[in-house]
């Protein structure tokens, strides 16, 4: 189920939040739990009922190694072995249902062999409720976390706000909330805050997002069919791609946060305005930050981080990006999106510290941020192409290889023929009219810059007092349950709710 | 208290918006898709001036200022085509295709034509046309003229309609569970906001038509001032289209997205005329562009033409129809004279179609 579906919006959400907080008012916490991890595997299951089974086994497996994990003293094995044991498990099922298909293809390439594998249908969510399963067999082996109860384990990893597409949770984040008697009676203040981000995060995804899609899909679908771009295509469609998936996972984000809030659960935000970083190091600390956190936390620090000395730290930085990459799906532009920002990254640090000392200027605050949107733009094509020829053709055309061609009228403001010999002409910026108004996406990507550099973030609208924006201070409209943000929130919703059309999935639900 | 104020009125003032959005589109119902009980009953300014058109001799001048719904005026059209055994459903390069003419078209297959062409079209005017002509039983064949961006889209605002009027078919036996969610998708419709706009526009729409004039005797192959409406739906451009020859500059000859065909937009079109097979003969034409454009081999209106086509090619041997035409000029047969720009035929080449 989509949380931009209407059978989510008017029937699943107010039922179950419903009726969790009249069974919880009443004092029976235990069916108030029971209730939300059945309606949470129920909104799981109505994707395909098939991959319930596969959720509970790992589930039931995971727990397991936990139980043990916490009480060595019963079991023959060691912390260590079971942890060896817990983490395997879940990195071979994770690699069977994601990569086999990948291997396999890649295999029968390499060495020319024919093996046939049935095509392996990824399931919903795997990559994530894996990630978040390790963690907490990582803390348990640590002893910074334990769950003695099944149900509350089964909520942990079910809570249908987070189950999909996170925020990856730590269990000692989410479950002392569920232990506190005020999250079971209805609080009008979370109603009211959990609503609001709702609405917020569900109006970038299909007003923001699913407008941006209009204008990037038919670039990236015309590069994989062999079309070549001209320059303004190629960038248009690069840029709308880098607004939309923001506006996408970053609103499914918000829409998690404020739903769970709304159960009285604070989950952990997941974009900090990632497209107002100044460098790649401070992009990922913005960028799906609970991601983020665990590839520090569970990959790089477990290779040895930085304690290493400083060729180890880079490449320990290289090779956890390119799991992280890996992550995201079993395909070489990912392989390369994850390489490509492990280069970016280690770029930085040598950069951090040859100029240590440096001042900042306004300029260079800009140049920064320039250089690092730059550099993230042109790292989404990968993530977006469906091929590496498709993303060969999109970079040969940014970088105007196949020529740039400019508006017509310029023909006579600039000498043709001192001009032709760098291969531009003057056919027009629309070039193969794959665009389909050009105009009209100006005026997207010009208003969605400004919402993303200038405006604070959903988070700073409801919790931050004030707004400072590269030490610019900015007069902002704090939230608070006053008639203007009646009147904002009013709006935001009901056009959400008229613009949701057919099937349009989060980019997230992929991974 | 003013944190559940605020919760109380937001959802209040998105219940009743909502309501009243829902409330328009059910009333005004704009593809007559809901139960009829409180449809919106305005005057239908359509009916009289289709029915001018089929009681005229040589059509009806169109004058160039006047605005008007193609798809309302082809409804209607349809309502007095009594004797017509066969509707053409495409865009502005169908519109030629006609039985009325000295150069008929398709007069193997379809010895009365009548042509519903819109302007655009695309899947979702296939859908709303095939649903209207289920009602007409002396329709026997439907002729697809696809386009090259036909399949590029899903339908924007009737995509779960669609479903609803295809189940409710009587002779398709759906299970229960297909029939509860189509009925739900229905449900959903009515938050549309396309629909929505499309209601309003049913709503507002004002036009009277007095300013359309019976057309004189005049010779087809040429035309006159203004553009003509036959009396079996397909046009005549006036002479100055005529004349206007071969737009040059690259960007006339493009297709304005360059995605070919949309895999859902395939299956969907597929399924349609699956159900439709059980009533009608369905017929998939492919009309030629320009030789002209066909020479910009580099460029991807050429490839994208050529991989529908193909994909065409594809469904149609799958379902078993007759494919007639090309967007290829040469396969087609039709020469550099026989159109009116890049991509509108003559009905000396719309004759070749057989």
């Amino acid at each position: 189920m989509l949380f931009n579906s209407y059978e989510f919006i008017f029937l699943f959400l107010p039922t179950v939040l419903l009726v969790f907080h009249m069974i919880g008012r009443q004092g029976h916490q235990r069916v108030a739990i029971t209730w939300l991890v059945g309606a949470s595997l129920f909104f799981y299951g109505w994707w395909n009922p098939t991959y319930l089974g596969l959720l509970l086994f790992s589930i039931l497996f995971n727990y397991s190694i936990g139980i043990s994990l916490n009480n060595t003293h019963k079991v023959v094995l060691s912390k260590k072995t079971l942890l060896a044991i817990g983490v395997s498990t879940n990195l071979t099922t994770l690699g069977y249902f994601k990569y086999a298909n990948f291997f396999v293809d890649n295999l029968n390439n390499l060495a020319g062999t024919n093996l046939i594998l049935q095509q392996v249908i990824l399931p919903l969510a795997i990559s994530f409720f894996t990630f978040q399963q390790i963690a907490y067999l990582v803390d348990a082996y640590k002893g910074k976390t334990k769950e003695y109860n099944f149900l509350n384990y089964c909520l942990f990893i079910t809570f249908f706000p987070q189950l999909i597409a996170g925020p990856i949770v730590h269990h000692k984040e989410m479950m002392p909330q569920f232990v506190k008697n005020t999250i079971y009676k209805i609080r009008s203040k979370n109603l009211a805050i959990g609503l609001t981000i709702f609405a917020l995060g569900l109006f970038k995804k299909v007003v923001l997002a699913d407008g941006l899609s209009d204008f990037s899909m038919p670039v990236f679908n015309a590069a994989e069919l062999g079309i070549t771009l001209t320059f303004f295509e190629a960038w248009s469609g690069s840029i709308a791609y880098t607004l939309q998936i923001y506006f996408d996972f970053s609103g499914y984000s918000d829409m998690a946060i404020g739903i769970a809030r709304m159960f009285g659960i604070r989950l952990p935000i997941n974009f900090n305005s990632p497209y107002k970083a100044t460098s790649v190091i401070d992009f990922w600390r913005r960028w799906h930050m609970t991601l983020s956190r665990f590839l520090k936390h569970y990959v790089y620090i477990t290779f040895g981080g930085n304690r290493k000395g400083e060729v180890r730290r880079h490449t320990n930085i290289i090779i956890t990006m390119l799991l992280g990459g890996l992550w995201h799906g079993a395909g070489w532009t990912f392989v390369l999106w994850g390489l490509l920002h492990g280069f970016y990254l280690v770029i930085n640090h040598i950069w951090r510290s040859i100029f240590k000392n440096r001042v900042e200027s306004k300029l260079k605050i800009f140049t920064s941020w320039s250089v690092t949107f730059l550099a993230v733009v042109v790292s989404w094509v990968l993530f977006r192409a469906e091929s590496l020829d498709s993303a060969k053709n999109i970079y040969l055309s940014m970088l105007g290889v196949n020529g740039i061609s400019l508006p017509t009228r310029f023909k006579n403001i600039l000498n043709y023929s001192w001009i032709e010999k760098y291969n531009i002409d003057f056919n027009g910026i629309i070039g193969n009219g794959i665009i389909k108004d050009h105009r009209e996406l100006a005026v997207w990507i010009t208003a969605s810059l400004i919402l993303i550099l200038v405006f604070p973030n959903v988070q700073q609208f409801i919790y931050q007092r004030n707004y400072k924006l590269y030490n610019l201070k900015f007069i902002f409209i704090r939230w608070s349950p006053t008639l203007l943000w009646i009147g904002l929130t009013s709006i935001i919703l009901i056009v959400s709710i008229v613009t949701i059309s057919g099937d349009s999935e989060f980019i997230y639900f992929n991974f | 208290m003013a944190f559940f104020k605020y919760t109380k009125t937001i959802l209040l003032v998105s219940i009743v918006a909502l309501f009243i959005i829902s409330a328009i589109n059910f009333i005004v119902d704009p593809l007559q898709i809901y139960p009829s009980v409180f449809s919106y009953n305005k005057k239908n300014t359509y009916k009289s001036l289709a029915e001018k058109i089929i009681t005229s001799k040589y059509g009806l001048i169109t004058p160039k200022e006047t605005n008007y719904n193609e798809f309302e005026l082809k409804k209607s059209l349809l309502k007095y085509s009594n004797h017509t055994d066969c509707a053409i459903i495409g865009s502005s390069r169908s519109m030629q295709i006609s039985s009325f003419r000295e150069n008929s078209s398709l007069n193997k297959t379809c010895p009365s034509i009548i042509n519903l062409a819109v302007s655009g079209a695309s899947l979702q005017e296939y859908i709303d046309l095939s649903k209207i002509l289920t009602t007409y039983p002396h329709v026997k064949t439907i002729v697809f003229v696809i386009d090259p961006w036909s399949l590029v889209s899903e339908p924007a605002y009737q995509w779960e309609a669609y479903k609803y009027f295809f189940i409710n078919t009587p002779e398709n036996n759906t299970d229960t569970l297909e029939k509860n969610s189509s009925t739900v998708s229905l449900l959903q419709n009515l938050f549309n906001y396309r629909y929505l706009m499309l209601s309003i526009n049913k709503i507002f729409q004002t036009s009277q038509f007095s300013d359309f004039e019976v057309a004189p005797f005049f010779d087809t192959t040429i035309g006159i001032e203004d553009n003509v409406i036959l009396p079996d739906g397909s046009t005549i451009p006036a002479i100055s289209i005529s004349n206007r020859g071969i737009i040059n500059g690259i960007n006339s000859y493009q297709i304005n997205d360059a995605v070919s065909y949309n895999q859902n937009a395939l299956k969907l079109f597929s399924d349609l005329v699956v159900q439709l097979k059980k009533q009608f003969n369905i017929v998939f034409v492919m009309t030629p562009y320009h030789p002209k454009v066909w020479e910009l081999n580099n460029q991807p209106i050429v490839k994208i033409m050529e991989s529908v086509e193909s994909e065409i090619h594809v469904l149609a041997k799958s379902l078993n129809i007759a494919t007639f035409g090309s967007y290829n000029p040469a396969k087609a047969g039709c020469l550099d004279g026989e159109y009116y720009d890049s991509m509108h035929m003559k009905d000396s080449c719309t004759s070749k179609l057989k």
